[in-house]
């Protein structure tokens, strides 16, 4: 395995052998760990002394299933703190193949310009890519496909990336070369497209230069673990047949569907949203209710959403978009919806921020709630970069600002996700306490909260949160080094055979001979890393808090605010 | 001992347990000492401790509690995301 380095300041590309030190750190270890070796927290995200590094997990491009997550490390513009975000689709495992343990990207060229980096079996290359400036991420993808092969992953950022937008994401191709998956949170493609760089196309070749210490311990490990994954009743069975927008109708239940901006936890629409009329939807125009967004996903739980007309619309159609577009702006149209996912995949920005930030529009008056139409066009804007586009592009706390707004509901200037803090606690406490602000997937209380997997904890009580909190970011920050997309976790917390072929793959690809606490031990450290840079940079426990209405606003129907202390949440990453 | 009306929510492919233009909503009229475990007998709910069951958004795990009427029983398979 290598690393390669790309210096854009003067389009240099080197190639260096691994760190003793790194060799056991693959996908969000290796990029924290980077950053805070490599950049002074002081740093401006968009500045040279920022960089960008792109890591495959531990086990990309090996026979575990599920394993192909993508993780991009940066200094947040968004959070100003440390951020990894991670895709799904084909990167990953390409890069593997390629023989890169990461690529790291940095300094800036004096002048903008968009660049094209090709990595291919022959080696790295940059090259001009002005003839793609302002250009969608769909169109990008056409272009370079034709220009570089049918089989390519492109990875690239959009109109929002270029004008360095805090919502920016990076996309990623899914199998069919469509830019569905992203690395969403945090405004990494803004860091991107500060570097100078529009696209990379990663073309794997052949030869797979994935090894193993003993490829048949291996095998037989990821076998076991792959019987888990499917024996699981959601990852085995929901996942596949609903995806995740089955949600919708689970949360609206529990009264933690956040609506109309937090002021409800149930919306009167949610049944026209659902992830159940979408499967219908599907079904009748002839789309895909499973798609695998990477090769060797078991689960598959994404899909390919069609318009009336049996046409591709979208796809990666997932539940915290259609909250975001819909509950939370008031808009029960699922089309419509799936046409602001689809804009948002093109012109590359968060579609969580992105949706909470239409919200909060509405929120300032700029557009009465529900007005569906007037959402669709703001969104235009984003493409257009427009000053409205603009303001909406740099996410929801942005939003909030230029409309002076108070009721904005993001940690660390990120926004929330689709589960409201305060019938879902323990969601609540991962918001709070995150290092990579308010992020679901960092510790998924929903878990044991709403779902019954993991045991169970009462949503509604403090009881038991900010340890179950605490012990999902731990193995979340284990799932996102190895690679795993994090609903491997599904079948990991409810059958105790399946962490240890988990380690099991570990020895026997690395030649270590870790237990389970070592393993786990290793989620803590990056987490540590993860708050130390954090408070380099000035993010404090301070900044460790939700915005002050979930404590003083009751949510319906339960009538619940979020009731803990500053000191309780400050135990939650206490070690 | 008379009779109450409770809505029972059925989702996901639990739906074809009821007509599909209820959309899987319908309110019964049951006796008022009826359990959740009786109710989820009468509708053919089978593998009755692998679903998700809440009653007024409220999740229970004890199938014996009885129903009280205007209850909104909602009932999930194994489902999740995030």
């Amino acid at each position: 395995m290598k690393i390669c380095r790309i210096d854009m300041s003067n389009k240099t590309i080197s190639f260096e052998e691994v760190k003793p030190e790194y060799v056991g750190l693959g996908g969000r270890g290796l990029t924290s760990r980077i950053i805070s070796d490599e950049v002074d927290a002081g740093s401006h995200p968009l500045g040279k002394n920022n960089k960008l590094v792109i890591a495959p997990g531990l086990f990309a491009g090996t026979l575990a299933p599920s394993s192909g997550r993508l993780s991009v490390g940066t200094k947040s513009p968004l959070t100003g703190g440390i951020k990894e975000s991670n895709a799904g689709g084909t990167a990953a495992q390409s890069l593997a193949k390629l023989g890169y343990k990461a690529i790291i990207i940095e300094n800036k060229p004096e002048k903008q310009e968009l660049n094209l980096i090709k990595i291919t079996p022959e080696g790295v290359t940059i090259e001009d890519a002005g003839y793609l400036k302002m250009t969608g991420n769909y169109d990008v993808g056409n272009i370079l496909r034709e220009k570089c092969g049918e089989k390519v992953t492109v990875m690239s950022v959009g109109q929002a990336g270029e004008m360095r937008l805090t919502a920016a994401s990076i996309a990623v191709t899914d199998p069919e070369g469509r830019p569905t998956r992203h690395c969403g949170r945090g405004g990494t493609g803004a860091v991107l497209g500060s570097k100078g760089i529009k696209a990379i196309v990663i073309d794997p070749g052949k030869e797979n230069k994935v090894e193993y210490h003993n490829i048949d311990s291996f095998r037989t490990a990821a076998r076991i673990f792959s019987k888990s994954v499917l024996a699981h009743p959601v990852s085995g069975q929901g996942l596949p047949a609903y995806g995740t927008a089955v949600l919708v109708n689970v949360l609206n239940e529990a009264g933690g569907l956040p609506t109309d901006n937090f002021r409800d936890g149930r919306f009167e629409f949610a049944e026209s949203i659902s992830g159940e009329t979408m499967f219908e939807t599907i079904q009748k125009r002839k789309g895909q209710t499973t798609h695998a967004c990477h090769p060797g996903c078991i689960m598959r739980c994404s899909q390919i959403y069609n318009d009336e007309k049996g046409d591709y619309l979208t796809g990666g159609f997932e539940y915290e978009t259609i909250w975001a577009f819909g509950a939370h702006c008031h808009i029960k149209d699922l089309d419509s919806i799936a046409k602001m996912d689809k804009m948002c995949d093109d012109f590359g920005v968060d579609t969580i921020d992105t949706g909470v930030a239409v919200g909060i529009a509405m929120e300032g008056g700029y557009l009465e709630l529900g007005d569906v139409k007037g959402a669709l066009k703001l969104m235009e804007e984003v493409g257009k970069g427009s000053p409205i586009g603009r303001i909406i592009g740099n996410g929801a706390a942005f939003t909030g600002q230029a409309f002076g707004t108070e009721r904005v509901p993001v940690v660390k200037r990120q926004a929330l996700p689709a589960y409201d803090p305060r019938s879902v606690k323990g969601q609540g406490v991962t918001y709070a306490t995150t290092p990579m602000g308010a992020d679901h997937t960092a510790g998924y209380a929903v878990t044991s909260n709403i779902l019954g997997v993991g045991g169970v904890v009462d949503p509604l009580k403090k009881d038991g949160q900010v340890e179950l909190s605490r012990n999902l970011q731990i193995a979340t920050a284990v799932l996102d080094s190895l690679g795993f997309c994090i609903f491997v976790a599904f079948p990991i917390l409810d059958d105790e055979t399946a962490f240890p072929e988990v380690a099991n793959m570990i020895n026997s690809k690395y030649n270590t001979n870790l237990d389970i606490n070592e393993i786990l031990a290793s989620g803590q450290e990056v987490l540590k890393l993860e708050k130390a840079f954090n408070q380099r940079a000035g993010i404090t426990k301070a900044q460790d808090r939700l915005p002050e209405f979930f404590k003083e606003e009751a949510v319906g129907p339960h009538n619940v605010t979020f009731d803990f202390t500053d000191e309780e949440l400050d135990k939650t990453l206490e070690f | 001992m008379g009779n109450i009306q409770v809505e029972i929510r059925l989702f996901a492919y639990l739906r074809e347990l009821l007509p599909s233009e209820s959309r899987g909503v319908k309110k019964i009229e049951v006796k008022d000492c009826l359990t959740i475990d009786n109710l989820m007998d009468e509708v053919g709910i089978i593998e009755k401790e692998i679903m998700i069951v809440m009653i007024n958004g409220i999740r229970k795990l004890d199938y014996n509690e009885s129903l009280k009427d205007g209850d909104r029983v909602a009932i999930f398979p194994p489902v999740g995301g995030g």
